[in-house]
């Protein structure tokens, strides 16, 4: 049952594929992944490859309106950008597969970029920032936080860009450019999932997507994160009903065998209400309203983040100086049943990211991109074949005062 | 050959599956099951109608329910947490005006243990101070967080200003009454309403009889008639207009609508449609004019709801603050055009295509297809449901469309806005 079965190819332009066969469905979903994300901006343009997703459904030279025939083949369809990819689906009745491998071919071809559209969703965008970012209340302490972990490398702006005017300044040259570089055949991964022949898929694949030309995609040589030497800190005060205290760590890349350490650590710090900060912290010594610990794993460097929120009653001081606490002494005092625990967390959560058929789609193109679709078969292999050691050596060298980065989103007096 | 100028011919759907639910009792409770798995996980869901409209302080439901998490007369509730971590079961308590459900997703080989848990939670809770004690100041603290954002504040004052601030569905809790809460409340709505002839099950995913089997040989809950107060079916009158000042914020929340008709009426479905046709999916009007053309908004949506006693209908938006009352006029604008003015075919052929598509999502998996069973349970209603609305979407014509939008939407509508707002 578990297992993800596909079929991976490569078009003469650089185009690789993914097929997954799914029978028991009645629904298809292409998936196009373009290995471009915000850590391929410009400084002074940041927030670039968010604004190009929105203006990739302005239509293309034969499709001028993207979202009305995608409607018309009974599809739905949606994008999200990163730090690393931009990722656009459509998830449509399986016989009208077509329809989505003819609009996908013909905006990865000839997409129409025109000022009109530029003008308006550069206003959507901006709206985007203030509501999920500046019109809510913790929204900017990410936006605080990249700054602050990464000096060097381009993860130190977030994907929704460093500030509404570099979207406000986007250029119609810069828009027609950016798409020239890294919107072609081989700088993207096609991904599909779903009731589908195999032999009349790709004989339609290589219809719309054959033909069209590679470009020459920049070698991208991104400056690596330096490790953290000494604490990082930063205190701001805000109008919020509580004060909430951030934690982070620079962690390896994706590929380091360490990830799968990190995701480890996280949990068992902090992720549910039987993990040791909520129990400490939450529970026992009433410290914290809620606290939670997760990692951002992307391509390159990521980070292990902790965060909460805390009761009126203690200082950020206090609160920082019991997580630490909660630190030492879950250092070299893991036992194998909370080892298990988090495995069995863990596959739990696998399993239940491969429940829908746009997640299978997606990520398989995601472990293409990190460097094999084969891995989504692999995962809980290396989950399982982490060992008690390896989260220890975390705690010991990696969780330390001296690499710590810290934010006191302190709240204001009224 | 190719040709990139020749669109590919899109087939239509023409017919689809309404997929069936395996009904039967255990113990004497409906349970209600769809199988069928790409992953080894089953979904438990069980819901008590014990929602908030059941008590006189609205938080008395939520906070009852999320005590069932908490410790049991047999465990605390630090073991109750750190056995559903251990296996990977996920909960989550959710609350609606009416039903107060738990929901459960396990892995195959533990969903014994999920639903020996589960059993325990719902039959011995213990409603511990301490326990309540910590609930209380932590949901206080994150009521506090929600009326910070202006999108939540909307969506509060606009359930009052369509039930009206005295009826169950438009009562809104305030933070005083978190003051109010106290063990033996929440002991008390426990006991009138957790039982057994108020419980409803639902299984699916990798489920299989044996399963079905150990459950019913595992729950032993309290054969009580429980005390349901009757929902007065007595509204407010007139449409409200609401405007709250939030100094400093970028963004102004809109929510605008008006009580319609519930599921119950033969035109529900078609009101459904034409809902979606006002602002159902990117295509449609409203989505078109707000964000595609003018840039007010990074998204705008139009929704129907429906109660056992009335239905009601919801443009939800977030604008920019200095086009706030641009905005509010825009909506009214789209919406008086779709009342005076027939739709194109190509619109209607359009709406019906995605719908259509829409509609096969809606049954894509065994856990979507039981979660849309359960949305008509909850009303007392079927799958069949779902047969005649799609007997309806294959056939509307744009006359229908408008003669819908004329009979229901074009005024009468309940405004709230919070945000910078300029008069």
């Amino acid at each position: 049952m578990a297992k993800i079965i596909f079929e991976r190819f490569f078009l003469k332009n650089g185009l690789t594929v993914l097929l997954h066969q799914d029978k028991n469905t009645p629904l298809a979903v292409v998936n196009v992944l373009y290995k471009v994300g915000s850590r391929n901006e410009h400084p002074s343009r940041t927030g670039f490859a968010h604004l190009f997703e929105h203006l990739m459904f302005s239509g293309s030279k034969n499709a001028p309106d993207y979202d009305t025939i995608v409607e018309q083949a009974g599809g739905e369809n949606n994008a999200f950008t990163n730090a690393d990819i931009t990722n656009y689906y459509i998830n449509l009745p399986a016989a009208n597969i077509e329809s989505a491998l003819w609009l996908e071919a013909d905006r990865m071809f000839q997409l129409n970029i025109n000022k009109t559209s530029l003008e308006t969703q550069r206003k959507v965008v901006v709206e985007e920032f203030k509501q999920r970012y500046l019109n809510k209340p913790y929204g900017d302490a990410s936006l605080l936080l990249r700054p602050l972990i990464y000096t060097s490398h381009p993860y130190k702006w977030s994907t929704i860009g460093k500030e509404p005017s570099h979207i406000e300044q986007a250029t119609l040259e810069e828009v027609k450019s950016f798409y020239k570089t890294w919107y072609s055949p081989n700088n993207a991964i096609l991904s599909i999932a779903g009731n589908v022949e195999t032999e009349k898929v790709k004989y339609l694949i290589d219809k719309w997507f054959g033909a069209i030309e590679p470009s020459s995609v920049p070698v991208i040589n991104l400056p690596v994160e330096p490790d953290k030497t000494q604490r990082t800190f930063l205190e701001v005060e805000r109008n919020v009903p509580a004060s909430a205290l951030y934690m982070a760590f620079l962690m390896c890349d994706r590929q380091n065998p360490l990830y799968y350490a990190y995701d480890m650590v996280s949990d068992l710090l902090g992720n549910g209400k039987s993990s040791r900060l909520y129990q400490t912290l939450v529970k026992e010594k009433m410290i914290f309203q809620d606290i939670s610990c997760y990692i951002a794993g992307s391509i390159d460097k990521g980070f292990l983040m902790i965060e909460g929120k805390i009761h009126d009653s203690y200082t950020l001081e206090q609160a920082e100086a019991e997580v630490w606490k909660v630190i030492e002494t879950t250092s070299g005092n893991i036992s194998d049943y909370e080892l298990n625990k988090v495995k069995n967390k863990y596959e739990a959560a696998y399993y239940s990211s491969l429940v829908s058929l746009m997640s299978r789609a997606e990520n398989l193109a995601f472990y293409e991109n990190i460097s094999d679709a084969e891995l989504i078969n692999k995962e809980m292999e290396r989950y399982s074949e982490t060992s008690l050691e390896t989260i220890h050596y975390l705690f010991k060298n990696e969780l330390l005062k001296d690499k710590s980065v810290v934010l006191y989103y302190k709240k204001a007096k009224q | 050959m190719r040709n990139r100028a020749v669109i590919p011919e899109i087939s239509k759907i023409v017919s689809i599956q309404i997929p069936e639910i395996n009904k039967f009792k255990i113990g004497g409770i409906p349970c209600n099951v769809v199988s069928g798995a790409s992953q080894p996980l089953i979904k438990l869901d069980i819901s008590f109608a014990a929602g908030e409209t059941y008590n006189e302080n609205p938080l008395v439901a939520m906070f009852t329910n999320q005590m069932l998490l908490e410790s049991t007369l047999k465990h605390s509730a630090q073991e109750i947490a750190e056995q559903l971590d251990f296996y990977g079961i996920e909960i989550s308590p959710s609350n609606g005006m009416v039903y107060s459900t738990l929901s459960m997703i396990c892995l195959t080989k533990y969903v014994e243990k999920a639903w020996v848990l589960l059993s325990e939670m719902i039959t011995e809770p213990k409603f511990d101070e301490d326990d309540l004690k910590i609930l209380l100041e932590n949901k206080r603290k994150q009521f506090l967080i929600e009326l910070e954002n202006v999108n939540h504040l909307a969506r509060r004052y606009f359930r009052n200003a369509i039930f009206g601030k005295h009826h169950p569905y438009g009562k809104l809790y305030e933070l005083e009454d978190f003051d109010h809460i106290n063990s033996k409340q929440l002991f008390e709505h426990y006991q009138r309403l957790y039982n057994k002839d108020n419980l409803r099950i639902f299984v699916s995913g990798d489920v299989m009889e044996q399963h079905l089997q150990f459950m019913e040989n595992h729950l032993h809950i309290a054969n009580k008639p429980s005390a349901i107060p009757a929902i007065s079916s007595n509204f407010i009158g007139k449409p409200q207009k609401k405007y709250i000042q939030k100094e400093g914020a970028l963004q102004s929340a809109i929510r605008i609508g008006k009580l319609t008709i519930s599921r119950y009426h033969p035109d529900y479905h078609a009101l459904q449609i034409a809902i979606a046709i006002l602002g159902g999916y990117f295509g449609s009007k409203l989505m078109q004019e707000l964000r595609e053309r003018k840039g007010y908004t990074y998204g705008i949506g139009a929704f129907t709801m429906s109660l056992k006693e009335t239905g009601y209908i919801v443009i939800t938006t977030e604008v920019a603050s200095n086009v706030t009352n641009l905005a509010i006029q825009s909506i009214y604008e789209v919406i008086e055009h779709f009342c005076t003015h027939l739709i194109s075919h190509e619109e209607m052929e359009n709406a019906r295509a995605y719908l259509m598509g829409e509609f096969l999502r809606t049954f894509d998996g065994s856990f979507n297809i039981l979660e849309a069973f359960k949305a008509m349970d909850d009303l007392g209603l079927g799958m069949e449901q779902y047969s005649h609305f799609l007997d309806v979407l294959k056939h509307i014509t744009p006359e229908e469309i408008l003669s819908i939008a004329q009979r229901y939407l074009s005024n009468g509508y309940s405004e709230v806005v919070v945000g910078q707002i300029n008069e």
